[in-house]
This record gives C-alpha cells, sequence and structure tokens, in this order.
C-alpha cells in the first residue's frame, strides 16, 4: 500500500475546475513530483492535501488514515510536513525558536503546566532534535536571529528544517527552489537527497524548475488545467509529446489529447 | 401591530443614520485599508462646532456649513499628518492611530466645549420637530423625513459617484492595487484626501442628525452610534456602498424589532447589544465576509543584541521596583507624602489594573488578537467580585479568584468569532461585545449590577479585612496578586506554550502546519486573557467601596488598548508601565493643572487627551512601545560605536558585536 493514495480529488471556484479528478500515489522513500504550467492546478492540490482548502468531491489516504476527514493541524502531526509557495515563517520569532514550535507541538504538556514551569525535560530533548535537524540542513550559524532579518536563501531553509523537526513521514514542498540560482538549485538538490537518506521520508514537490525535477524526482505527474496529462518516470515524461505540447503553450491540442 | 408600526419607522430612521455613519468607514476603509475609528469621535467634534456657533447666534444653516466643512478638514488633517507618513505600515497600526485619533478628539471636545456634560441640541430647524405628519396612520416628524431623505440622496449620489466619475473610479482603482494606481498616474495622496473628507463629512452630518434623536448630547453617546455604524459597515463585508446599506438596514430593523418582542421587552440593554449578536450571526452564515489577511501589531526587527543589555539591566530596575514597592508597603507617614496611605491606595489600584494590562499583553501582544473589550472582561470579574463578596458573604481571597474563574469562560463568547476574524475586524467585534457587557448586564439591576446606584463590595470576610483602602494589607494583597500573574505570564511568554502563542501571531498557515491547533490555541488565549483581566478587575473592586457600570465603560478598554500599544504591548513590564500611566496620570496632572491655575477637576481629561496624541506618535515612529524603546537604546550605542570604528583613526577595542 502507497504512503499517501489521492483518488479523484476535484476542486471548484466560481465555475473554473481548478483540479479536476485527480488521482496519484507516493510510495514509502518515493521522490514524486508535480509539475505543470502556471495555472495548472498545481498549488491547489497541494492545499487540499494539506487542509488549507478541501476538495469538492474525491478521497485522500494517508498511511491508511482518512486524511480528508482530519483537521489542518491534525494532518502535520499525522505526519505530513509542508512548506510554502511564499515563504511563511514566525518572522519575529528566531530560527530557533521556529524550529523548537514545531518539534514541541508533539509535546504532552499543556499550557497551564507551562505557567508553572513543568516540562523541562520534555523541551531539552525536543532543543536537542531541533539542534541537530539546523546543523544538517545548514542553518546553524543563524540559530539566534528573528527568520524575518534573513535573506531569501536562509529562510527556504529554515522552513525546510521546521517541517522536518515535525518529524514528517512524508514532505509537501511547494516550489521550494523558486528564485535560486542554477548553483544554489544543485546543492539544494543535492539536500533534498541526504535529506531522504538520512529521515527516511518520502516527498511530494511542486516545481517549475525542470532542473531540479529530473534531477531528484523518481516519478512525475504533469498536470494542466487541472487534469493528469502524464505520468511517468523522468525519462518518460522528458519525451510525452502531450507534455512537451503543454509547455510550448499549444495548450488546446494537450487538453485534447489528456 | 401596534407596536411594530412604530417600530419600523424608527428602525428606517436608524438605519439611515447607521448608513450615513458608515459610508463613511467604508470608503475610507476602500481606498485606505483603515478602519476609521475616529469616526464618532469626529462627529462629536464637529456637531460641538456646530452648536458652539449657533449659540453665538450664527444662523443654523450657515453653522451646519461650517461644521460640515470642518468635519472634512478633520479627516484631510487625519490622514495628511498622521497616516501620510505610515503609507506602508500595516492596515492595522494605521487604524490604531485612528484609535489615538478617537481619544484625542473626544478628549479634545471635552475640554474645549465641555462635552462630558450631556448638552441640548433639539432640533435640526426651529419648526421641524412640531411638524407632524402622517403617513399610513403613523405620525411622522419633518426631522424624521430629513433623516431619511438626506441619507437616501447622499448614498444614491455617492454611488453614481463611484461608477461614473473619473475621480470616483480611480479610488475605486487605488483600493484594488496602491502600486498599480500610481503608475497609471493618480496621486494616491489626493485618493485618499478626498475619501478622508468625504469621511469626514459624512460622519458629521450624520452627527447632525442624530442629534436631536438622542435628545442630548454627550461624548459618552457618539461612541455607542460608532459602534453601531461599524457593525453595519461590517456586514456590509466594508467593501460595496449598496451592500453596506443593506447592512445597515438590517441592523437598525432588528434593534428596534427586538425591543419589541414581548418577553425581551423588559431589557432596555438589549437594543445596542444587538449588533454582536448580529455580527456573529452574520460571520458564520457568510464566512466570506471575514477574508482578509492576518495582521498583527508590527514591530522593528531588532537583533537579540538587546536581550543581553536588557537582562543586565532589568534585574537591577526589578531590585529598584521592589526596595520602593517596599518602603511604600510599610510606610506609615499619615495621608501625604511618597510613602503615605494616599499614595498607598494608588499603587494598590495600579496593581489591580496593571493585571488587566497583563491580560492585553497576553492576547494582543503574544497572540496578536486585537481587544478591545478586556476592560469589559475586568467588570465582569469586578461585578462577580462585589456579589461574591457582598452578597454571599465569601472571604476576598476566595472570591476574587472564583470570579476571574467566572469571567474565563465568557472569553470564550469572544474566542469563538475570533476563530473566524482576524485582525481589524475582529477589533470590530471586540468593540459591539463592550455595548453588550455595559448595556446588557453593568447597566441593568439585573443580574449582576445594582443599576445606577451599583454594587457593593464587602472585603471584610474572612481573616484579613481589606475594607480600608488605604490599608497596608490591601497593598501587599494586590502586590502579590499582580506579582503571581506577572510571574505566570512570564513564565508562560518563555515556554513552548508561548512560543506556540507567538507561532499563531506570526502566521496563521505556518502554525497550522507545524500542527498547531488555531481552534484551541484561540480559544484559551482568550479564555485566559479573559480571566486574568477578570481577576484584575476583582483585585480593583477591592479598592473601591462599590463597583457600577461608569466604572467600565466602553471608552475605558479603548483607552487600555491605547495605554499598552503606548507603553509595549508585547512586554510584561509594559503593563506595569500603562498601570503607572492610567492611576498616576491623572495624580500628576492635577498638581501641574493646579500649579498653573486650570481646573484640576479636568485632569482625567488631559490624561485621556495626552494618551491619545502619545498613541499616534508611538505607532508612527516606534511601534515597540516605551519598554521597546528602552531595550533598543543600547543599539544606539551600538550604531555610534560602529561608526567610530569606521571612520575613526584608532579603532574601539572589539566588543564582540556582529
Amino acid at each position: 500500500m502507497a504512503l499517501l493514495e489521492v483518488d479523484g480529488i476535484t476542486k471548484h471556484f466560481r465555475g473554473v475546475t481548478a483540479v479536476d479528478n485527480l488521482s496519484l500515489r507516493v510510495h514509502r522513500g518515493e521522490m514524486v513530483s508535480l509539475i505543470g504550467p502556471n495555472g495548472a492546478g498545481k498549488s491547489t492540490s497541494f492545499n487540499c492535501l494539506s487542509g488549507l482548502t478541501q476538495p469538492d468531491a474525491g478521497r485522500v489516504a494517508f498511511d491508511g488514515n482518512d486524511l480528508l476527514a482530519m483537521p489542518p493541524h491534525q494532518r502535520a502531526l499525522a505526519g505530513l510536513g509542508r512548506t510554502f509557495q511564499t515563504v511563511q515563517l514566525f518572522g519575529d520569532l528566531t530560527v530557533w525558536e521556529n524550529l523548537t514550535v514545531a518539534a514541541q507541538s508533539r509535546g504532552a504538556v499543556g499550557m497551564v503546566g507551562h505557567m508553572f514551569g513543568m516540562g523541562q525535560l520534555e523541551t531539552r530533548r525536543f532543543r536537542e532534535r531541533a539542534r541537530v535537524i539546523a546543523q544538517f540542513v545548514g542553518i546553524d550559524d543563524v540559530l539566534e536571529r528573528p527568520a524575518k532579518a534573513l535573506p531569501l536563501r536562509q529562510q527556504r531553509l529554515t522552513e525546510l528544517a521546521r517541517a522536518l523537526c515535525l518529524e514528517p513521514q512524508l514532505l509537501l514542498l511547494d516550489e521550494p527552489a523558486s528564485g535560486m540560482d542554477h548553483a544554489e538549485t544543485d546543492e539544494f538538490a543535492r539536500l533534498l537527497m541526504r535529506i531522504r537518506k538520512c529521515f527516511r521520508l518520502s516527498m511530494l514537490y511542486v516545481e517549475h524548475d525542470m532542473r531540479l525535477v529530473m534531477a531528484v524526482s523518481d516519478y512525475i505527474y504533469v498536470l494542466d488545467f487541472g487534469r493528469l496529462i502524464a505520468e511517468g518516470k523522468p525519462e518518460e515524461v522528458r519525451n510525452n509529446p502531450a507534455v512537451i505540447a503543454a509547455y510550448l503553450g499549444e495548450t488546446h491540442s494537450a487538453v485534447a489529447v489528456g | 401591530m401596534s407596536l411594530i408600526g412604530p417600530a419600523l419607522v424608527d428602525g428606517v430612521i436608524l438605519a439611515s443614520l447607521y448608513g450615513l455613519l458608515a459610508t463613511g468607514v467604508v470608503i475610507i476603509y476602500n481606498t485606505s485599508g483603515v478602519i476609521n475609528f475616529a469616526q464618532g469621535a469626529l462627529a462629536i467634534f464637529a456637531v460641538f462646532i456646530l452648536k458652539t456657533l449657533t449659540d453665538h447666534n450664527v444662523t443654523f444653516g450657515i453653522a451646519a456649513l461650517v461644521a460640515i466643512l470642518a468635519g472634512g478638514l478633520i479627516g484631510v488633517a487625519i490622514d495628511r499628518l498622521t497616516l501620510a507618513p505610515v503609507r506602508n505600515q500595516t492596515p492595522l497600526n494605521k487604524s490604531i492611530i485612528t484609535i489615538g485619533w478617537l481619544i484625542t478628539l473626544q478628549y479634545a471636545a471635552v475640554l474645549l466645549f465641555n462635552a462630558g456634560v450631556s448638552t441640548n441640541i433639539s432640533r435640526i430647524c426651529d419648526r421641524c420637530g412640531e411638524q407632524v405628519f402622517a403617513v399610513g396612520g403613523l405620525g411622522v416628524n419633518m426631522q424624521d423625513i430629513v433623516t431619511v431623505l438626506t441619507s437616501v440622496l447622499i448614498g444614491g449620489g455617492l454611488i453614481l459617484f463611484f461608477r461614473r466619475t473619473f475621480t470616483g473610479v480611480a479610488m475605486r482603482a487605488a483600493s484594488q492595487n496602491v502600486d498599480a494606481t500610481k503608475l497609471m498616474g493618480v496621486s494616491v495622496n489626493r485618493v485618499s484626501a478626498i475619501a478622508w473628507f468625504l469621511g469626514g463629512v459624512l460622519a458629521t452630518i450624520g452627527g447632525i442628525l442624530i442629534t436631536p434623536r438622542l435628545g442630548a448630547l454627550d461624548s459618552g453617546t457618539l461612541t455607542i452610534y460608532l459602534i453601531q455604524s461599524l457593525a453595519a459597515a461590517l456586514l456590509g463585508g466594508l467593501r460595496s456602498l449598496p451592500r453596506t446599506a443593506i447592512g445597515a438596514v438590517i441592523l437598525g430593523m432588528s434593534q428596534e424589532l427586538i425591543a419589541i418582542i414581548p418577553g425581551l421587552r423588559g431589557l432596555p440593554g438589549l437594543k445596542f447589544s444587538v449588533a454582536f449578536v448580529v455580527i456573529v450571526v452574520a460571520l458564520f452564515i457568510n464566512p466570506d465576509l471575514a477574508k482578509t489577511t492576518a495582521q498583527t501589531v508590527t514591530e522593528k526587527v531588532v537583533e537579540p543584541f538587546r536581550a543581553r543589555w536588557w537582562t543586565y539591566t532589568r534585574w537591577s530596575v526589578l531590585g529598584l521596583l521592589g526596595l520602593f514597592f517596599l518602603l511604600v508597603g510599610i510606610g506609615s507617614g499619615g495621608a501625604g507624602g511618597w510613602f503615605g496611605d494616599v499614595n498607598r491606595f494608588y499603587w494598590a489600584q495600579v496593581f489591580g489594573d496593571g493585571c488587566v494590562f497583563l491580560s492585553l499583553v497576553v492576547l494582543t501582544g503574544f497572540v496578536g488578537q486585537v481587544s478591545l473589550c478586556q476592560f469589559t472582561f475586568a467588570g465582569f470579574g469586578a461585578f462577580f467580585t462585589a456579589i461574591f463578596t457582598a452578597r454571599w458573604g465569601l472571604p476576598f481571597f476566595f472570591a476574587v479568584p472564583l470570579a476571574a474563574l467566572c469571567t474565563a469562560p465568557i472569553g470564550m463568547i469572544i474566542g469563538i468569532p475570533a476563530l473566524r476574524v482576524r485582525g481589524l475586524q475582529l477589533a470590530v467585534v471586540t468593540l459591539a461585545f463592550t455595548l453588550v457587557g455595559d448595556q446588557l448586564f453593568f447597566a441593568q439591576s439585573f443580574p449582576l449590577s445594582g443599576g445606577p446606584a451599583g454594587q457593593t463590595v464587602n472585603a471584610s470576610a474572612g481573616p484579613i479585612d481589606l475594607t480600608d483602602p488605604t490599608a497596608h494589607s490591601l497593598f501587599w494583597t494586590l502586590l502579590v496578586g499582580f506579582a503571581v500573574v506577572s510571574v505566570g505570564v512570564l513564565a508562560l511568554q518563555r515556554s513552548p506554550s508561548g512560543r506556540a502563542f507567538f507561532a499563531v501571531r506570526d502566521s496563521e498557515n505556518a502554525a497550522t502546519a507545524v500542527g498547531i491547533s488555531l481552534t484551541r490555541m484561540k480559544l484559551a488565549a482568550f479564555s485566559l486573557a479573559a480571566g486574568i483581566a477578570g481577576l484584575g478587575g476583582g483585585m480593583f473592586a477591592l479598592t473601591l467601596p462599590s463597583v457600577s457600570s461608569p466604572d467600565f465603560s466602553p471608552a475605558l478598554s479603548i483607552t487600555f488598548l491605547a495605554l499598552i500599544i503606548l507603553a509595549g504591548i508585547r512586554s510584561v513590564y509594559g503593563a506595569l508601565v500603562a498601570a503607572i500611566f492610567y492611576i498616576w496620570g491623572p495624580v500628576v496632572i492635577k498638581a501641574i493643572l493646579g500649579h498653573f491655575g486650570l481646573d484640576p477637576a479636568q485632569a482625567f481629561n488631559w490624561q485621556q487627551l495626552l494618551s491619545g496624541i502619545l498613541l499616534i506618535q508611538t505607532v508612527i515612529l516606534n511601534p515597540s512601545g516605551i519598554v521597546g524603546s528602552l531595550e533598543e537604546l543600547p543599539l544606539i550605542g551600538t550604531v555610534v560605536v560602529k561608526r567610530l570604528r569606521h571612520h575613526g583613526p584608532a579603532p574601539a577595542p572589539g566588543t564582540g558585536v556582529a
């Protein structure tokens, strides 16, 4: 059984069908990417998974559980970590605090307990985890700085590290390499490979940058106008005529093929 | 049937008044993203200009024109002087500037025109009130017809203006995208000035029309109407004028109609409490009303160098404060003097109100939920305390915490709409709730308050008698109460729960993505804050012989938010500074006024005026407040050192500043 099983999710926005009967699978340990031209419905599909919007129809099973029945924060606790297309950090908190917030959300001590100074042991354990992850991602030199004072690339890394602190089984990455140049993208691809190896998790990412997609994906789904027009291993997708048509702008013929 | 007819007529009139005020709010919101909380205060100020002129035998028509023009110009002044310098700040920060103007204008009217005392402005024109027409068997006087006609004409005219004229379209464009509008060659400053002029004019016309209905006008009454019109604007989604009109009609009608439902007729306060209920219901029926981005009171990015400096200084400041309080606490030099009885009483009050300010630090500073109703929660705590001590005979150390526990669930009532609305809209909802507390509970003889006479507090039960307000025991009790709450809030601030609160404040989406439940966090924050405010209210009540509705008026809740922003919204020390300013301000100002031969009885009004002005300058110059700027002081030092190192021939020894 696959870790994530999406079956026929559909989402309409005032008559526009943003996602049309999308089905996909992410197996354990797999890196899957979701690509497509602008407005193809990639981010909407993502938001349906993480809970920012709820699909109109369809079924999503995550690790055997019905994902759509869970409120958004429960999905995170169930092992679904995510990053955002436009970075969403806790700007006034330090990088360090950004990471511990995520680690701590699995803590057992409540608010009243904290007011009376409880939960020190638990906190120490979470801090240790946050420190290890910060080192792994390479942001351990900026831990004490407020997140909003960092340059964009480090903000993206912080967001990634924060998602890792949740101990996720599946990472959803929404255009993680946007705004990076070639060298940075290559470095980022290597980081993703290392993360997969060391944390033993699966990844699903939406991406524009074909360089990154081709470098790290095990399997690729291609969306256009909300519909799946192709899927397969990187080399299969690369040569698929429908995909080429969609990316070159012959959108009408692409829809006809799909 | 005999009741429904007049109620409908009254509903239409109310609706047109709310419509006028709300239209001004919506126009301003649409061009600058700011909710103008000063709309009502602006109306009061302009109406008092009108009154002063007619008192000097200027004919009504001319006086009204002058007042309307003045209202518009005040609007432009607010925009030009205080909003233009901060165009790129968040709409929430800018709206807080208008809260500063609300306080400033209201108390300027009190000081200039003696507006604190009810003043009669009986009619729009000399004979209008007397001419009664029979419309469908109902008596309608000329005044009401003028009111409704004016609103309808103005509303229609404005709709045409925004659809057909270039300026109108430019204003709508600016509301969609300021930068694009600028590129099209439209001056944003000009558009904004027009919007504020219109807003001021509409406020004044609404104020002039509303006054004869009220019979008497004082600076507090219009606050109620301001809240109603904000509610109407919110009902209309704050975007379109026709929808605002519908919102005003719904609100006006429901207020008049609910008052004639047989079972509810005995509750006069119900009328103005309706706004809160209508907003909450509307938000749940139509969640689109609440579509805004989250905003918090922003601070500057301050690198953590400050933390080290502040740690050392904090302990010395705390030590000095502790020593000072010890001296006040053991002092027995009679009534006067630094450590005398009178001062001890004032300090006791500082500790009670300090807790209310702490509740704002938690709710607004930590979790980013703007609350304009914290002092109403304090009121609930105070009335509960009064009942528990005087009627049930409970000792205070049992009654006050119990009152806090009873107030905490009331916080949930606000917490629930807060799940749907954020930022400015939430501020309006909380403001509407102050009326529920004031009108439905505090001002009524049932069930909480003793009516206008108030509810007696009896602090004599139990082993410690706190009846004497200058006694050492009262001071020490409240000091301990405040210290316990402060330490709790400090512990919370540094704990993982505190960080989860900050996470919700900084980005709700990201907080959800790391597994934080917004529902749980917000409800916890609101009930915790209500509980702390209730505790503070109960402590404050112990210093008084009895508590009554004016002690907890809606305007005070607004002042409390203003003062804590002034002092430092994110700091526990800010709460103490704010409480000291609130209690000691009038005492000090009274002395100064006496020195200059002014009326010392006006001290409270001067303090309010001062805090309004200071709030405006705080938001413009330094959003982290007084405590925040203290913390940043060494930063200035750092900058100087860096400069010297760059330009000076001999570099200063390394201080490890990155």
